[in-house]
């Protein structure tokens, strides 16, 4: 056997657990998401920027933000991707897609799934809407995804 | 605005990392050893005689290229170990080691190259530096990693 066929490959595993905290501030937005199905933004008291999802600085102004801002289920597409490769981890079998969505009443896209649709036919500018679990845990994948709206 | 009484969130999950694991030619010649044959290969510097574990092209103390392979033996002299009492999570499971358990670290028979694994066992009171021991293969499914060595066992001097 020559040196170049010494070598192989061999597949593994890492399992990592893992606690996510989202801290005080987000904690209320997925407690609201999970108990009442509702979506809270953050709105700055300087700039009036509504940011979903929400954060508790405004990323302009620099000004802690205080007031909650409920937010629309449907929105608009901003940006989508579309995934066409094969991967353990993905979230969903390819091909997927991954959208940027700006809710009504909200100033900045979320990052999210797009279900329901075929992919050729996702535009920019289509309207979408929240589709949430029956069942909710209280994270991000308590939407399960968007979908358009007819 | 947060009210006494916010519920704070905790989320717990597992992320499963699946890869490839490319050994390169050396790294490849030294599993593919223990995978096929259950022994243990190493390279042998021709400067300073140091056998060197993992195998490596060039000696890094002398900076030469090594001379060649050395077969080592399964057994071995135990120089050091540890006894772990840290649940420590093993990366591969995700799931917190059985505590106490003990790392040994052992000069393989032929040469002076020392393998850190685990031992045995884990009582100090059997442990001892300069004890004799030897792997412990698994019997079916080496996949050519590390893990194909379960432990070193320790042994008794005459009876092996």
């Amino acid at each position: 056997m020559s040196m170049e066929e010494w070598s192989f490959e061999v597949q593994q595993k890492f399992e990592i657990p893992y606690k996510y905290s989202p801290g005080a501030f987000m904690s209320r937005f997925f407690v609201e998401l999970r108990d009442r199905g509702r979506l809270l933004g953050a709105r700055c008291p300087s700039c009036g920027r509504v940011y979903m999802p929400p954060r508790s600085i405004c990323g302009r102004c620099h000004r802690r933000i205080e007031e909650w801002a409920e937010v629309g289920e449907e929105g608009t597409l901003l940006s989508f991707t579309v995934v066409h490769y094969k991967e353990p981890f993905h979230p969903r079998e390819a091909p997927f897609a991954l959208g940027l969505i700006k809710l009504d009443g909200a100033d900045t896209g979320l990052l999210h799934l797009l279900g329901e649709v075929d992919p050729k036919k996702l535009k920019v500018g289509m309207r979408v809407r929240a589709v949430l679990r029956e069942k909710r845990a209280g994270n991000i994948l308590d939407i399960q995804h968007f979908r358009p709206v007819e | 605005m947060e009210k006494e009484g916010t519920e704070l969130l905790e989320m717990p999950f597992t992320v499963s990392l699946p890869f490839r694991f490319a050994t390169g030619p050396y790294m490849g010649r030294f599993l593919r050893e223990i995978r096929d044959n259950k022994k243990f290969v190493a390279t042998r510097c021709g400067v300073c005689g140091r056998t060197l574990l993992p195998p490596s092209i060039v000696c890094p103390f002398c900076h030469v290229k090594t001379e060649g392979w050395v077969e080592l033996g399964t057994k071995g002299t135990l120089v050091a170990f540890d006894i772990v009492h840290i649940p420590a999570i093993n990366p591969m499971t995700g799931k917190p080691r059985p505590i106490p358990y003990a790392r040994g670290y052992i000069m393989l028979d032929g040469g002076n190259a020392i393998i850190g694994h685990f031992l045995e066992g884990a009582d100090p009171s059997k442990i001892k530096v300069g004890a004799r021991v030897e792997a412990v293969f698994k019997e079916e499914g080496r996949r050519g990693e590390i893990a194909d060595i379960l432990c070193f066992r320790i042994i008794e001097e005459g009876k092996d």
